[in-house]
C-alpha cells in the first residue's frame, strides 16, 4: 500500500512530498483531481512531514514519554496548518503523520490516508466511472445456485454451528454451538461436540443448520451506492483487489475472467475477503482504540503526568486537541485517557477516515453483503454485545459440483484488526452473543446471481446518470 | 434525559424507535458534556436519549455485556441492534454527525 501513499508512505523515506509519485494506477479513472497538492506544497506540511521523519528514525520504541513529547509537538504544528480551512482529505492525511508518532504499543493497527489517486476523487464525491469495479463474471457465482449445495458442503464433515438445545453449551452466552458434522441422513445432521470427548449431539434438521449458516443479522444490508462513503469504500476495495496477485494475475482480473480453472477460485476469494478487511481496517481511525491511557506505577518517575500535561496544553485552532474520558472500573495508577483523534477526523464516516470499531464493522459487513456474499463468503452482522464483529461462514468451490463449506471464522475492528477462526475467538470469549437468525433476514443463495447482476447494473445506471467529466485540470504549480 | 436502569434500558433498545443510551457518571464533567451534546442531537434527530450510572451495580450485567470501558460512551440501539457507539463527542455537532451517520441520515453538508 505504501507506494500509492507516496508523499508519506514515504513516511520512512527521507524524500520531501512529490507529486510525481502520484500516477493514477487505476486506468479508466480520470486523473483531474488536484487533491492534496496544496497541503503538501504548504512549507508548515514539509516541517511537520520532515519532523515526523526525523522523531521516526530517532524516537527508541521503549520511550514512550518521548514518542508522546514528540506527538505534542507535531500536534502543535499541525495547528498551524488548521488555522487555514483544511478537507477531510487533508485532515486524514495530517491524523496518518501524528499517528506514526504514538507509543509502539498504540500502534497496532494501521492507519493510512486513502491512496492518492482516490484520495483525489473525493472532490468528485467519488463517483463511479466505467472500469472501477470488476465485471464479476457469472461463473464465479453460478455455484451457488446448486439445489444441493447444502447437502454437498455437509458431506464434507465440515464445522457447524447448531442451536445450543442441541448440545451441552460450552458458553453461557452463546445461543449457537460449534459441531463437527457427520453425516446427513435424510433431513437430520447427525453431528459431534469439539474437543476432547466429541460426543454426539443430537441430530438437528437441516434448516435449523441452514438457518444458523444462512443468517444476515437484524441489521444486515448491502453497500448504498448513493452514499459517497459506501462509493469510497467499494473504490478502496477494488483497488486493492488490483494489487494482490494470484499466480501472477491480479484477483480483480481474475474475477472478471469467466473461465477460471476452480484451482485458483478459492485462493482469488482468499484475496477479496482480505483486500475488504484492509480497505476497512487500514484506511480507519477509531478515535476511541486509539486514545492515549495513561498510567503509572511507583518507580516510573511520574512519565504518564508528564506525558498528560504535555497533551492537554495542545491547542487547535477549534479547540483543544486531546479531551478527556475516564476509565469506567476505577484502576490503580490510571492518569489520563485522553481522546485526540476526532480533533483531527472531524468528520465521521469511511472516506474522512472516522470510523468507531462498530461503524468499521458494519461498513465491512455491507461491503461483504454486495462483493463477497455473491463469491460464497456470508457475512452475519448485528452481534448483541454491540462490539462490531462479523461473523463469515463460507462456501468454497474446490472442483466444479464440489462445494466445501469453510470453518467459520470471526472479523472485528477494535484497537486491532481481527480475521481469526471462530473456535479460536469464543475460547477468549468473543463472538458469543450471536443474534437468533429467526430475528433476521437471511442470505438467499439460489438469488446470488441475480443479485450480482442487479448491483453492477446499479453502478452502470450510476455511471450513465452522471454529467460529463469536465476536462483533467492542470495540477497546481 | 432521563436516567435508567439496565432491566428498563433493555427494554426501550429494542423499540423499532431508535435510542441513545449515554453511560454516566456522577460528577464527571465529560460524562455531564456527553449528556447535553446527545440530548440536543437527539432531540434535533428526533429520536429518545436516556442514561445510565456506569456505577450503579443493577446495570453492571449489561454493561459488561456490551464492553462499556469508558464513561462516558454512547451507544445508540435501534430493535435491540447497536448501531453505533463511541466515548463522547466533541460539541453537539459532533454528537449529531455521529448519530445521523449511523441513521444513515443525510447530514447538513451533504
Amino acid at each position: 500500500m505504501a507506494a500509492h501513499n507516496a508523499p508519506y508512505g514515504a513516511a520512512h523515506t527521507a524524500a520531501a512530498p512529490s507529486e510525481s509519485a502520484d500516477a493514477s494506477t487505476i486506468p479508466a479513472a480520470p486523473a483531474s483531481m488536484v487533491g492534496l497538492a496544496a497541503l503538501y506544497d504548504d512549507p508548515a506540511f514539509k516541517v511537520l512531514y520532515a519532523r515526523v521523519h526525523d522523531a521516526r528514525q530517532a524516537l527508541p520504541d521503549w520511550d514512550n514519554l518521548a514518542h508522546v513529547t514528540a506527538f505534542a509537538g507535531a500536534a502543535e504544528l499541525v495547528g498551524e496548518l488548521l488555522i487555514r480551512p483544511r478537507g477531510a482529505q487533508e485532515r486524514r492525511a495530517l491524523a496518518h503523520l501524528l499517528w506514526q508518532l504514538l507509543p509502539t504499543a498504540m500502534r497496532a493497527r494501521s492507519f493510512l490516508p486513502l491512496p492518492d489517486d482516490l484520495g483525489r476523487r473525493a472532490e468528485d464525491g467519488f463517483a463511479l466511472v466505467p472500469g472501477d469495479v470488476p465485471r464479476v463474471a457469472a461463473s464465479w457465482v453460478a455455484f451457488l445456485g446448486d439445489p444441493e449445495l447444502l447437502p454437498k458442503a455437509l458431506a464434507h464433515q465440515p464445522l457447524v454451528l447448531v442451536p445450543r438445545s442441541q448440545a451441552k453449551a460450552l458458553h453461557q452466552k452463546a445461543p449457537a454451538v460449534l459441531v463437527q458434522a457427520e453425516r446427513l441422513e435424510g433431513d437430520l445432521l447427525h453431528a459431534r461436540a469439539l474437543g476432547a470427548a466429541a460426543e454426539p449431539v443430537r441430530p438437528t434438521s437441516l434448516e435449523s443448520v441452514a438457518g444458523w449458516l444462512l443468517s444476515a443479522g437484524p441489521d444486515a444490508r448491502g453497500l448504498d451506492l448513493r452514499s459517497e462513503d459506501d462509493r469510497a469504500l467499494l473504490l478502496v476495495w477494488a483497488q486493492l483487489l488490483r494489487e494482490r496477485h494470484v499466480d501472477g494475475r491480479s484477483a480483480f482480473a481474475w474475477l472478471q475472467d469467466g473461465n477460471a480453472p476452480a484451482s485458483v477460485k478459492a485462493r482469488v476469494v482468499d484475496a477479496c475477503l482480505d483486500a475488504a478487511v484492509a480497505a476497512v481496517g487500514t484506511f480507519t481511525l477509531d478515535p476511541q482504540a486509539c486514545r492515549f491511557s495513561l498510567s503509572s506505577r511507583e518507580g516510573e518517575g511520574g512519565w504518564a503526568e508528564q506525558a498528560a500535561a504535555a497533551l492537554r496544553t495542545v491547542a487547535l485552532p477549534d479547540g483543544p486537541l486531546v479531551r478527556e474520558v475516564l476509565p469506567r472500573a476505577r484502576q490503580r495508577g490510571s492518569v489520563a485517557e485522553l481522546v485526540w483523534a476526532d480533533a483531527l477526523l472531524v468528520e465521521t464516516g469511511y472516506a474522512a477516515g472516522r470510523l468507531s470499531a462498530l461503524g468499521a464493522a458494519r461498513a465491512f459487513a455491507r461491503l461483504a453483503t454486495s462483493v463477497l456474499a455473491p463469491l460464497g463468503v456470508l457475512p452475519l452482522s448485528g452481534l448483541r454485545d454491540g462490539r462490531g464483529a462479523v461473523l463469515l461462514q463460507r462456501f468454497v468451490e474446490e472442483a466444479p459440483g464440489e462445494p466445501r463449506l469453510a470453518a467459520p471464522r470471526l472479523v472485528s475492528f477494535g484497537e486491532a484488526v481481527k480475521n481469526e477462526p471462530l473456535a479460536d475467538a469464543w475460547r477468549d470469549g468473543r463472538g458469543l452473543m450471536l443474534p437468533d437468525p429467526k430475528a433476521g433476514p437471511r442470505h438467499e443463495l439460489a438469488a446470488m446471481p441475480a443479485w450480482l447482476a442487479l448491483f453492477l447494473e446499479g453502478i452502470d445506471d450510476g455511471y450513465r446518470s452522471r454529467p460529463p467529466q469536465p476536462a483533467a485540470r492542470e495540477a497546481t504549480p | 434525559m432521563m436516567q435508567l436502569i439496565a432491566l428498563e434500558a433493555n427494554n426501550r433498545v429494542r423499540a423499532e424507535r431508535p435510542v441513545v443510551v449515554v453511560v454516566t457518571r456522577k460528577k464527571c464533567a465529560a460524562a455531564e458534556r456527553a449528556v447535553r451534546s446527545f440530548a440536543t442531537a437527539a432531540a434535533a434527530l428526533a429520536i429518545d436519549a436516556i442514561a445510565m450510572d456506569a456505577d450503579d451495580a443493577d446495570n453492571a450485567e449489561l454493561l459488561d455485556d456490551l464492553g462499556i470501558t469508558c464513561v462516558p460512551e454512547c451507544l445508540l440501539f435501534a430493535r435491540g441492534v447497536v448501531l453505533e457507539r463511541c466515548a463522547g463527542a466533541r460539541h453537539d455537532d459532533d454528537a449529531r454527525a455521529i448519530l445521523g451517520a449511523a441513521l444513515r441520515r443525510p447530514r447538513d453538508r451533504r
